[in-house]
């Protein structure tokens, strides 16, 4: 059966393989540009090869920018004696977004999974052990997700700081704010209790 | 309670929607009209596997490529639904309660099920994994969050064994791993001894009351040495993460985790000689019985929800005796789904016919 026209079918396969989209929504998606007003789809295009070309990993904590080195790290008013370690350049968005943390960031660009065939080497833990063991950093925090794998990092990660950092912490895990005691889960509410702080 | 049952695609069931009317139920029928099949349905829905050691794949109906389960279960007076799919294809489980999904095994709180069926002498007979498959759905049952960290522990176990597999590994590539498995597998030591040590009070009553007062002991078999139960959970770490240390030139040459709740088992005794070895079919078939009779009674003291009996073809497999224990504890007005061959007299209940071949009859007595 012949539903489209090679080139919109191209369209529709091309926006399919995006995450989170579906067949439905590809198709919806790929028939909206054919409509567009005149100069979207091809501002669309042209903006995917700009990011394309101009984003890059920062050479230093291996974050998404357009400058070498990003502008967090080349902020003169953070803190570099504290380094935060995490999974993904989108964590380090959620760290800025609530404005508390005045320190550097490492990208590791994921975590241990021997069943997904990951290991250290595949991380960008060379180049943390390598900024860290210039000396000047102080603490730092391990703040890979409270799953399985992000643990088996963080607890991986710490045999190698610890020796060489004066400091070295993981995130506190326990009670979302405004959360019910009464539906947190057993493991939740233990580390909770593990963690807990004198007011 | 089941209060509402549906089963898409499962087994011979392409479609069947029924509402149980009363508390007792018997589906009487001829062999291979699909009897055991609805308590299979049941069973599916209260532990998220078969009791007929069937793979998941095995449960879907021949020319389909998934199968459903759904039912609405009322649960301390609060209804929840509970939803089970599985996708052959994708080889993809989905549980969902009140259409939230969680993990496999959360429903075991929410349905809390027993089956007695010819099957059960298996627990006494089968392999390890059997026992610890029974011991841990009873865990389940009673502490919700037992699931969970079964769950986490394999998941853990599948990186360690992965990553046992690669040539190069180091012992500080294994650490965060073996560091993970000793507190999850603490605390699953923990539930597991206590329950344990319940059942086997509750089933040991029962088994002396069968068997004119023979005496049935049970032991929890630790692979580790010099673990006593009264260790508390800090202690039971620690000695979990030495044995996997320990346990390392080992399981780099086997290429798995040799050590830990994951290939312990229990051991039942009747008078002070092990039962899978010594003791006979019948002797064997009555401690199978204690167990689940213990296991309904342990269940029956949780206020929360209430266990329901599921009783695969057990009157045409138990004499006179074992009829009127399994009647007995029937009496205390829990939830029954029977299945039987036998045929029923008119006056022995309401009928209702549930599919061209199965018949479903409501006991007056109960």
């Amino acid at each position: 059966m012949h539903l489209y026209p090679s080139s919109l079918a191209a369209l529709i396969e091309a926006l399919r393989k995006l995450p989170g989209i579906g067949p439905k929504t590809a198709q919806r998606l790929a028939l909206y540009l054919l409509h567009a007003p005149e100069g979207e789809a091809e501002g669309l295009a042209q903006a995917i090869l700009d990011a394309r070309e101009k984003i890059f990993f920062c050479s230093v904590c291996g974050n998404l920018t357009d400058t070498d080195p990003c502008e967090l790290c080349r902020d003169e008013k953070r803190d570099r004696s504290l380094l935060c370690v995490v999974e993904w350049p989108r964590d380090i968005i959620a760290f800025e977004r609530t404005g508390e943390f005045n320190g550097v960031y490492h990208v590791l660009h994921g975590v241990l999974s021997p069943m997904d065939g990951i290991g250290p080497d595949d991380l960008k833990i060379a180049e943390l052990l390598k900024r860290v063991s210039k000396g000047d950093i102080k603490e730092v925090i391990l703040a890979t997700n409270p799953n399985v794998e992000g643990e088996a990092t963080a607890l991986y990660l710490a045999q190698l700081l610890k020796p060489i950092v004066p400091k070295v912490t993981r995130i506190a895990h326990g009670l979302p704010v405004g959360g019910d005691l009464e539906f947190a889960d057993t493991a939740t509410l233990s580390r909770s209790l593990l963690g807990r702080q004198v007011i | 309670m089941l209060k509402y049952l549906y089963l898409n695609n499962f087994r011979n069931y392409e479609n069947l929607e029924f509402m149980p009317e009363e508390k007792f139920i018997i589906f009487t029928g001829a062999n291979g009209t699909g009897k055991s099949n609805l308590l299979e349905g049941i069973y599916y829905l209260g532990t998220g596997y078969s009791f007929r050691q069937a793979r998941d794949e095995n449960l879907v109906r021949f020319g389909s490529d998934y199968f459903a389960i759904s039912g609405i279960v009322s649960c301390a007076g609060v209804d929840y639904k509970i939803d089970a799919l599985y996708q052959r294809e994708k080889k993809r489980k989905i549980i969902k309660i009140n259409n939230k999904r969680v993990l496999p095994g959360s429903c075991s709180s929410y349905l809390p099920v027993v089956i007695f069926s010819p099957q059960d002498l298996i627990l006494i007979k089968g392999a390890p994994s059997v026992r610890r498959r029974f011991l841990d759905l009873l865990v389940s049952q009673l502490k919700p969050q037992h699931s969970k960290d079964l769950h986490y522990y394999n998941n853990v176990l599948l990186q360690r064994n992965k990553q046992l597999r690669s040539i190069k590994t180091t012992d500080a590539d294994l650490f965060p791993w073996e560091k993970q498995l000793s507190s999850l597998g603490a605390r699953i030591w923990k539930r597991r001894i206590s329950v344990f040590s319940q059942l086997i009070d509750y089933s040991s009553e029962v088994f002396a009351s069968l068997s004119r007062g023979r005496i049935l002991r049970g032991e929890y078999k630790f692979q580790i040495n010099g673990i006593k139960e009264s260790d508390d959970l800090a202690k039971l770490q620690g000695l979990l993460l030495d044995a996997l240390q320990k346990a390392r030139p080992n399981d780099r040459k086997v290429k798995f985790t040799t050590v830990g709740p994951h290939r312990e088992d229990f051991c039942l005794y009747l008078n002070d000689h092990e039962a899978r070895l010594y003791a006979s079919q019948g002797e064997q078939r009555l401690i199978s019985l204690a167990l689940k009779v213990g296991q309904y009674q342990l269940l029956s003291l949780e206020k929360r929800a209430e266990p329901v009996l599921l009783l695969d073809d057990v009157f045409s497999e138990l004499d006179e005796k074992h009829r009127v224990l399994v009647l007995d504890v029937m009496k205390k007005g829990s939830q029954v789904f029977a299945t039987t061959t036998a045929s029923f007299k008119e006056e022995y209940g309401r009928r209702k016919a549930l599919t061209s071949h199965i018949t479903m009859v409501y006991p007056k007595n109960f």
